[in-house]
């Protein structure tokens, strides 16, 4: 989101406008996700608060988890988030200071606090994390970034790679891999979905607990981007991960 | 949206903890045709017909914040006494409790058992915790809370502690996370999900309208 406006963007920038997101939510609702996260990607930079009222909104008809980000950095901010009816809290450029993950997790349990490891790679191929919505790179490897957030009290990591981000060019499962198996908590693959065997596949090869997509779920597919919210139902996401 | 009429009438006071999904839950709670009602001090009970326990936050912290705000007993004399139906869900299972791996303070202790964390799997690996997503609830035996309700249905789970030792005549469900731990409890009319009901779609749906039924039934 950008503006109180639902848009998808490419490498975390150029965005795309997508539709309302009160709509768009209640459309991924309807069609029964698993999971729902907003994102606001302006939030942070232009120093801006959680659109409580927009959160509070989607909660009067979500009846799935529903996790927002975006421009968080204190603890009254997490405590709002969660009391509008959120089930988690998505933090990224707060949580380069540890101590605010570690106080965030205290107040509310660590299974509601998601830092999102945002991460594009160097031109070696290192993979390096990234904040404030993917403009400042940070002095250490992803995985090691992913480790201490986790030992910070993390519950949980959005691996968001900002090189695939709506390129529909498939997972980078090799990130996946090694950031999955250096971290004790769940970690939420994101970043390059273009077909539904795709999230099978972050999931099975990548070893990633679950696989999010923007792009795919917008997009009537990757060679024609129509915007046509679709969402596989339950019997397709079971044959997919047979 | 339908309003199942004969739960119109049921208000359903909601335990604030301080910090929690109160919004989630009441609005459920509304969905299925009840009056939610927010309660932080013991005088906002009175009337309540049904009681939840929500579920967001650390063990300490939620039975400490009842205990300070006077409720433990006020809530201890509906429910135990007087039978009004409780729901704890999640966290609010648990601090139902004896004790709790997570906290130094004693539970309510309404429930056998004791809440450990998640370590290992059956055949003693580590496994990743907090366990959060879908899974399916198999059942034990029949509930009112779990009535009409395909057996195998998947709920959402979010938690890093579960039920231990529980007594089984009050293990209505079980679910697999590395090893098998209870998922549905019932002892008389006090009922406990260690999913979040309010974000399990239909068959949350479903077992917050058999939850009020059971109210309405008194």
């Amino acid at each position: 989101m950008a503006g109180g406006r639902l848009v998808k963007t490419r490498q975390f920038s150029s965005p795309h406008y997508i539709g309302d997101p009160v709509n768009t939510i209640h459309i991924f609702n309807t069609l029964r996700a698993e999971e729902i996260f907003l994102l606001d990607i302006r939030a942070t930079v232009e120093g801006r608060d959680p659109d409580y009222g927009l959160l509070a909104q989607q909660a009067r008809f979500v009846s799935v988890p529903f996790g927002y980000g975006g421009g968080i950095r204190t603890l009254d901010q997490v405590r709002r988030v969660l009391a509008a009816g959120c089930e988690k809290v998505v933090v990224n450029s707060a949580a380069t200071d540890p101590a605010f993950v570690t106080a965030a997790a205290r107040l509310t349990g660590s299974q509601a606090i998601v830092v999102s490891v945002d991460v594009r790679r160097d031109p070696d191929g290192m993979a390096r994390p990234y904040v404030r919505s993917g403009s400042h790179a940070l002095n250490e490897s992803a995985t090691t970034f992913a480790r201490r957030m986790v030992d910070a009290g993390a519950g949980e990591l959005l691996l968001h790679s900002i090189d695939r981000d709506g390129s529909m060019q498939g997972y980078d499962v090799p990130l996946v891999q090694e950031v999955a198996t250096a971290v004790s908590v769940p970690v939420i693959a994101v970043g390059g979905a273009r077909t539904r065997d795709d999230l099978a596949a972050v999931i099975k090869q990548g070893g990633a607990q679950a696989a999010a997509a923007g792009a795919l779920f917008f997009y009537q597919k990757a060679t024609n981007r129509n915007v046509l919210v679709n969402y596989p139902e339950l019997h397709i996401r079971r044959s997919l991960m047979r | 949206m339908t309003v199942a009429s004969e739960t119109t009438s049921v208000l359903v006071a909601i335990i604030n903890f301080g910090i929690g999904n109160f919004g989630s839950v009441s609005n459920m709670v509304r969905r299925v045709g009840g009056t939610p009602s927010e309660v932080t001090w013991p005088s906002e009970l009175k009337d309540a017909q049904a009681i939840i326990l929500p579920g967001v936050g650390s063990f300490d912290a939620g039975v400490g914040t009842m205990r300070e705000h006077g409720l433990e007993r006020p809530l201890s004399d509906r429910i135990l006494m007087a039978g009004v139906p409780v729901l704890g869900i999640c966290l609010g299972m648990q601090i139902m409790a004896e004790r709790s791996e997570e906290g130094a303070l004693p539970g309510l202790g309404w429930l056998p058992g004791s809440v450990i964390r998640f370590r290992t799997n059956q055949d003693g690996e580590t496994i990743r915790v907090p366990h959060i997503g879908w899974n399916a609830v198999t059942k034990q035996q029949p509930s009112p809370l779990l009535e009409g309700i395909e057996d195998g249905s998947e709920f959402y789970f979010v938690h890093s502690y579960h039920l231990d030792n529980a007594d089984t005549s009050a293990l209505v469900g079980v679910t697999s996370y590395g090893l098998d731990f209870p998922s549905v409890i019932q002892k008389g009319r006090i009922f406990g999900t260690q999913f979040h009901p309010e974000k399990s779609q239909i068959w949350g749906e479903k077992l917050f309208r058999n939850f009020l039924a059971v109210a309405q039934h008194a």
